[in-house]
């Protein structure tokens, strides 16, 4: 009996050994060597610090657009990917899926470049300022944990739309994810959001690596809506808070930065109206003022008038005490009626035997003429 | 697609003009030696007017939260 044995073609074994090689993710940690950016990729060999293992990458033009990490010989990176045999040269490689910078050092260095870099380009310069009375606020950051906590909790209620992009603020998925976001916000029509707010609690360069990434960096400058970046750092302000229109360092201050919007309201508007009340009440009291000013002369002239009256009133109340005939009568003066009660002046008027009438101050006396004497 | 926000530029937009007519108010009160008493009054009102609007604009309402997508994977 012969035994069937399988026989491959080389290239049928080559895809065989793929398919093998490509059935799950694996990742390696080891130092960039013999370091090749060719428009095709980059390629690169990984080792390890200490003995004689050897592995040589591949990374295409698109993923390492995507990581934005600037990386050299000596850098020490984590990279995630398959093995595979290239078939035309039947080399062993490993393609490289994700790749993120291991070790103070190499962040330390990349940041440093990355840093000098965007800041020759002017990236760091442009600052918009935030708008006021920010309403709807897109925010970039984990739904779990103490920062999205934090964030509202010192929100003001102002009735505020809050929407949540729910993202890996760490690891592998963290550049996309914080990428993902800032597009996903910039998708909607202008206006429809006030303000995007990345945030992430503080650790060390390693924890921080989405935020001071190249392409990460870049989508925050080229977002329409204006970025306010809340992300705590011990030394090194990271490189997207250095882009973003205004940084703060913790999500509280984050959230007082959009209270503050509203400054002009609930500071202004009690000033404005103290201010108010006392420019009317100034003004009424300026015009009781002039009112006052203008009635002196007038006063003056009615009080002169009323003294000139009260004169003239005075001197006629004397005129007629003087001419009342009682005051007469009451002095001892008597008056003489006759001739049918008239008021008799002259003595001639009479003759002798007629009725005559004497009035005196209290009292009539009757009585007869007896004699006429002719003066 | 998830709800979006409803309040828009225009109220924004009212509320900051609405701040500069009554800082218009009072610095048309400031600005001048001799007041009007009858336009004046008519500022007074109008500011008053203002004022109230602004002040029913600042109280409590409760903000609105929501998680607009899951992280990619998800």
């Amino acid at each position: 009996m012969i035994d069937e044995e399988k026989t491959w073609s080389v290239g049928g074994f080559l895809d065989h050994l793929n398919n093998i090689l490509k059935s799950e993710e694996v990742f390696v940690v080891g130092e960039v060597t013999e370091l090749k950016k060719h428009p095709t990729g980059f390629y690169f060999a990984l080792k390890d610090q200490e003995g004689e293992g050897i592995l040589f990458c591949y990374l295409s033009p698109r993923k390492a657009k995507m990581f934005g990490i600037d990386f050299e010989d000596g850098f020490l990176v984590k990279v995630g990917g398959s093995p595979g045999i290239y078939k035309p040269r039947g080399s062993f490689s490993f393609v490289v899926e994700s790749l993120e910078l291991v070790g103070e050092g190499s962040l330390k260095k990349t940041y440093e470049l990355l840093k000098k870099k965007l800041e020759t380009e002017g990236l760091f310069m442009r600052k918009r300022e935030l708008p006021k009375f920010i309403n709807s606020v897109g925010i970039i950051t984990s739904k779990t944990g103490a920062v999205i906590d934090d964030f509202r909790k010192n929100l003001k209620q102002l009735g505020l739309h809050l929407c949540l992009y729910d993202a890996r603020v760490e690891g592998r998925e963290a550049v996309a994810n914080i990428m993902a976001g800032i597009d996903y916000f910039n998708g909607f029509p202008e206006g429809t959001f006030d303000v995007l707010v990345v945030m992430r609690g503080g650790g060390s360069l390693e924890d921080l690596q989405a935020f001071n990434n190249e392409a990460v960096a870049r989508k925050v400058f080229s977002s329409r809506i204006p970025v306010l970046c809340g992300i705590g750092h011990d030394k090194d302000v990271p490189i997207a808070s250095l882009v973003c229109d205004k940084a703060v360092s913790t999500p509280s201050i984050a959230a007082q930065t959009v209270n503050a919007s509203w400054d002009d309201l609930f500071s202004g508007v009690p000033l404005l109206s103290k201010k108010l009340s006392f420019a009317f009440e100034s003004a009424l009291g300026e015009a009781a003022g002039t009112l006052e000013n203008l009635s002196q002369p007038l006063l003056g002239f009615l009080f002169s008038e009323i003294e000139r009256v009260k004169a003239r009133l005075e001197y006629f109340l004397k005129y007629l005490n003087a001419a009342n005939p009682m005051r007469n009568l009451k002095l001892g003066y008597s008056v003489v009626f006759g001739n049918g009660e008239k008021i008799i002046k002259d003595a001639r008027l009479l003759k002798k035997h007629d009725k005559i009438t004497i009035k005196l101050f209290k009292g009539l006396i009757g009585g007869k003429v007896t004699d006429i004497i002719d003066e | 697609m998830n709800s979006m926000p409803t309040k828009d530029k225009k109220e924004k937009k009212e509320m900051s003009e609405e701040l500069n007519k009554l800082q218009k108010i009072v610095e048309w009160f400031e600005e001048r030696e001799e007041v009007d008493v009858e336009e004046g009054l008519a500022k007074v009102k109008e500011g008053a007017a203002i004022i109230k609007d602004l002040k029913s604009r600042m109280k409590d309402v409760e903000n609105e939260f929501e998680i607009v997508k899951k992280n990619l994977k998800d």
